[in-house]
């Protein structure tokens, strides 16, 4: 168990070290901060002194050793915009997406898989059909449109909810619901495959011929092995969460980490894209090693040594 | 030499495995060909039986090189097979063809009959496109094979024809050795006679030698003129087929045929029930590799790997027992 | 040749199957597939009973209808299974559970994968008795492992708690064995036993039914393609073909006095039976077996039977008994 931890960690350091060094590049790629700074009256001496102060006169290279030693050591640097540590400036927006993204993720999930479920065991019905189309229709209709007809219809029509901005309950309702559409769809269609195959299966067949219940073939037996496809698809789509997030928290002017991503590439305000898409892979690598573990848990024949 | 259209001498695939953490295996190596001798000749057919995972599939793939040996040699009319380069190699593989297990995904479902056919054809020679209708259609009537159905795609047949199908493939560039991989282990009982008959008529009209791999003994028994008897990477016995069907001399043989059904209600012949199960190739047993199964196992069986005794009709077997006779009688 | 006078079933038979139909409704009930079309047998207490036949000859369809354990789309259309005399087709869902694992039990085609591969292997043996005979506890740990000891498992107690992947394909034959035996049932179907299993481990799963039975004295039904398994382990067999018996009798009817030409058939197709290496044709079938879809009138044998006459295109032929046990369903089968 604790070599494969480290064998992880070394690829996860790696990761991390690559991620951050094509962003730290492509940031600078993208315009020069220097000039959205300083405003077009700036003559060519403002400008350089500018360049000195944030440090982005000398190569790239040094600039991104001298990043990384800086994070290493727990600085993560001064955001250009709001003139605050990036930290602070991160940490505040952090709950909102975490509110957002759970949200999300908990009702994808207890609507995929329960839906997904139902599908399975009423195959070829009425029921099957209906819900096999909200599957399609809620994979392929994209965030930013499903966001705007809900404003159209719930808060601009019928006034039952707020446009935008974040508050209690109801403001977190659209972009929540939103948002779970996609990894609701992906997780109801992987739940729904996944657990047709299983009640194939030789041993569910097995199952019946012993003379069990059907709640209890369905629910203790096929559920968990059915869950296995389900769980890395998760993982997977709670990762995508994040992507979705930058959409949606727009369109919502949902104060979250995705806004501010958003905001942040637009002024080039490289510490704050440095250090939001650090902590964005960081997230995403902590994540498929729980789902991992998970594996683990769930499937003794996954063990790790 | 050249009445043998294949040797093999020491043939040996070890496969090193590497820890893997995700399913819990240990390093080691894997013995799945271990030093195994035997010679086909020319238009016979040489049976290699054993049980799953007794080195039977690796050593067909080594033969068909899509594995290169660990060590040991291959000779195809007296050349060796691993030097080969080049045009040699290219006439190995033209001389050299397969007809594997299931004819339902050895096929490219998505390609027509024809195609399937005439692909080795066009892959291993330059070949005008009249010449390939030609030898696909003539083909196709060898195996039996409508020539109007060339334009049909795979799920359009039953098993059997398939199994023709694959056959024709393997036949188009007029090979002279086959290896049969389990040919008719998927088909029903009386499809099975069908095949196998077209093999043995391919055979004499053709002179095919073939290298027959099956668990089926009642096919083995049926086809060959030797056979090979593998057990854990290693051949126990081989010889003549109906010297070893009637009378087996190794333990493992014996035991391994009298666990062939019987063919009459009458038949149930005293079964030699073998204990344990077949130990891991990681870490088979030492000296003799089926020692730890064997009823009538000795000490010397632990320490000395037992050799070769050859009998009167060509029958060598590698046991003990044997041994200890020869040296008793001479 | 004087037989002794097998078979008389005079007590009622465990299981008797009349005329039973299942048909396999198909591309939205515009193709019926007649899986099993008329078939009729009875089983003996303590007999063991091999129904024969190729892929599609519906051997595998009959021993489900038994169960009533349907695959989709498929309706038994007519008959009656009578179990220790009631009929099966007429229980409800819940009274077909209380039977299945309890008094009827099955086996099916590949141990390897018969177990949920998440489970202990202890805790599926266990189910059948938790469900059936409301054992749990330290009870039923007790039973399970007296069970496993009992198909032969070395060292039961260190068993119980291991998971499928962690032992080999014979181990796993004597769990599912066990699993099926372990409320005792009066009826055990074993599905296609020997199907791509290596020689040795065939001859201990045929030794392990026979273990079964020994010790149970339950009653056997055997589904094989293999005629070998049937002479190695049957009283009675069916010769099954297109969903109907072409022809049923003791083993020894069949292996010695075949009646029907399909059983002739098969039983000179079998290879190996000569001196190995003579090299000379095997004896064939000619064609394939027939669509059940869109069977031929008459005797669906007919097409590829080289005695068929224009009756045999036309009418069906019944079972005609050529003595009280043996039956064949062939116009010409007294002539044989």
């Amino acid at each position: 168990m604790l070599s494969f931890f480290l064998r992880r960690l070394k690829l996860a350091l790696i990761t991390i070290l690559g991620v951050t060094l094509i962003v730290f590049v492509a940031a600078r790629l993208s315009g020069d901060v220097v000039y959205s700074l300083v405003g077009d009256a700036a003559n060519t001496e403002e400008i350089d002194t500018m360049r000195r102060q944030l440090g982005l006169d000398r190569p790239v290279w040094m600039q991104y050793f001298t990043y990384v030693g800086n994070v290493a050591q727990g600085d993560f640097g001064r955001s250009i915009r709001y003139q605050r540590p990036v930290t602070d400036v991160i940490a505040e927006r952090v709950p909102f997406t975490v509110q957002l993204g759970l949200t999300a993720f908990f009702v994808s999930i207890v609507l995929g898989v329960s839906l997904g479920i139902l599908a399975a065991r009423t195959r070829g019905s009425f029921v099957d059909g209906a819900v096999r189309t909200i599957a399609v229709v809620g994979q392929s209709m994209p965030h930013f449109w499903i966001g705007m007809m809900a404003i159209l219809v719930f808060a601009v029509t019928l006034r039952w909810l707020p446009t935008s901005g974040a508050g209690g309950l109801s403001h977190l309702v659209m972009p929540a619901l939103t948002l779970a559409t996609f990894p609701m769809a992906a997780i109801l269609r992987i739940t729904r495959s996944s657990m047709l195959e299983t009640l194939d299966a030789e041993y569910v067949k097995f199952l019946r011929v012993k003379g069990l219940a059907e709640r209890l073939i369905v629910w203790k037996h096929a559920l968990r092995n059915a869950l296995i496809p389900v769980i890395a698809l998760s993982g997977i789509q709670l990762g995508n969460l994040l992507g979705g997030a930058v959409i949606v928290e727009t369109v919502f002017s949902w104060p979250g980490l995705g806004n501010l991503m958003v905001e942040s590439i637009v002024s080039r305000d490289y510490p704050v894209i440095q250090s939001g898409v650090l902590m964005i892979a960081v997230f995403l690598i902590s994540l498929n090693f729980l789902v991992d573990l998970i594996f683990g848990l769930i499937d003794p024949r996954i063990r790790y040594g | 030499m050249s009445q043998h259209i294949l040797s093999v001498e020491n043939l040996t695939k070890h496969y090193v495995q590497k820890r893997s953490f995700v399913l819990r295996t240990q390093p080691g190596v894997v013995k799945a060909v271990d030093g195994i001798d035997f010679a086909l000749p020319v238009g016979a057919t040489l049976g290699l039986v054993g049980e799953s995972g007794c080195g039977k599939s690796t050593t067909a793939k080594m033969l068909l090189r899509l594995e290169d040996p660990s060590a040991g040699k291959i000779l195809f009319d007296g050349r060796e097979v691993q030097a080969a380069t080049g045009s040699d190699l290219r006439d190995y593989r033209t001389n050299v063809q397969a007809v594997f297990q299931d004819p339902y995904s050895s096929l490219n479902p998505r390609m027509r009959v024809d195609s399937i056919i005439a692909e080795p054809l066009i892959a291993n020679r330059q070949v005008a496109a009249v010449e390939v209708r030609d030898a696909v259609a003539q083909v196709m009537g060898v195996v039996g094979l409508n020539p109007d159905w060339a334009r049909r795609f795979p799920h359009e047949f039953s098993g059997g024809q398939r199994q023709r199908i694959a056959i024709a493939r393997a036949l188009v560039l007029r090979p002279r050795l086959m290896v049969l991989d389990e040919p008719v282990s998927a088909l029903d009982v009386s499809i099975r006679a069908q095949i196998l008959n077209l093999l043995m008529d391919l055979q004499d009209q053709f002179g095919l030698s073939y290298l027959l791999i099956s668990h089926d003994l009642d096919v083995i028994a049926e086809m060959c003129a030797e056979i090979a008897v593998m057990y854990l990477g290693q051949i126990v016995e081989i010889g003549p087929a109906r010297d070893i069907v009637a009378n087996p001399r190794h333990p493992y043989t014996q035991a391994l045929f009298s666990a062939r059904l019987p063919a009459h209600p009458d038949g149930a012949a005293n079964r030699i029930r073998l204990s344990g199960e077949i130990p891991s190739p990681l870490d088979p047993p030492s000296g003799c590799r089926f020692r730890t199964r064997c009823p009538h196992v000795m000490p010397i069986c632990a320490e000395v790997l037992p050799p070769e005794s050859e009998l009167p009709n060509g029958q060598r077997a590698s046991c003990h027992l044997l041994s200890e006779q020869s040296a008793l009688s001479s | 040749m004087v037989e002794p006078a097998v078979n008389v079933v005079v007590e009622t038979p465990v299981l008797e199957v009349r005329d039973l139909r299942m048909f396999i409704h198909a591309d939205r009930g515009t193709r019926i597939v007649r899986a099993v079309n008329g078939l009729s047998f009875s089983l003996g207490a303590g007999r063991t009973m091999g129904i024969i036949g190729e892929s599609g000859s519906g051997k595998s369809m009959a021993s489900l209808s038994i169960l009533r354990l349907l695959p989709r789309g498929a309706r038994v259309e007519a008959g009656e299974v009578l179990f220790g005399g009631e009929n099966l087709l007429k229980k409800s869902d819940s009274e077909m559970r209380r039977i299945r694992g309890r008094h009827i039990a099955m086996i099916l085609q590949d141990p390897m994968v018969s177990l949920d591969p998440l489970f202990r292997v202890g805790e599926q043996v266990a189910e059948p008795l938790r469900t059936h005979q409301g054992l749990s506890g330290e009870t039923l740990r007790r039973r399970v492992i007296e069970l496993l000891g009992a198909v032969g498992i070395p060292a039961p107690e260190s068993r119980f708690d291991q998971y499928p992947h962690q032992m080999s394909g014979g181990m796993l034959q004597r769990i599912v064995g066990a699993a099926a035996i372990s409320c005792g049932p009066e009826l055990l179907i074993a599905d296609e036993p020997t199907t791509a299993l290596d020689p040795t481990v065939q001859a201990q799963y045929l030794d392990l039914l026979e273990e079964l039975q020994d010790r149970t004295g339950l009653s056997l039904i055997v589904i094989t393609h293999d005629l070998g398994v049937a002479a190695r382990l049957c009283d009675d067999v069916i010769v099954m073909y297109a969903g109907r018996a072409a022809e049923r009798g003791s083993v020894r009817d069949i292996f010695e006095r075949p009646a029907h030409p399909y059983t002739q058939a098969l039983l000179s197709t079998l290879p190996g039976r000569r001196a190995p290496g003579e090299h000379k044709r095997l004896k064939t079938i000619d064609g394939q077996p027939p669509d059940l879809a869109a069977l031929p009138p008459g005797c669906p044998f007919a097409p590829r039977c080289p005695r068929a006459d224009d009756r045999c295109r036309t009418e069906t032929p019944p079972e005609i008994a050529l003595d009280p046990t043996h039956m064949a369903a062939c116009w010409y089968a007294s002539d044989a």
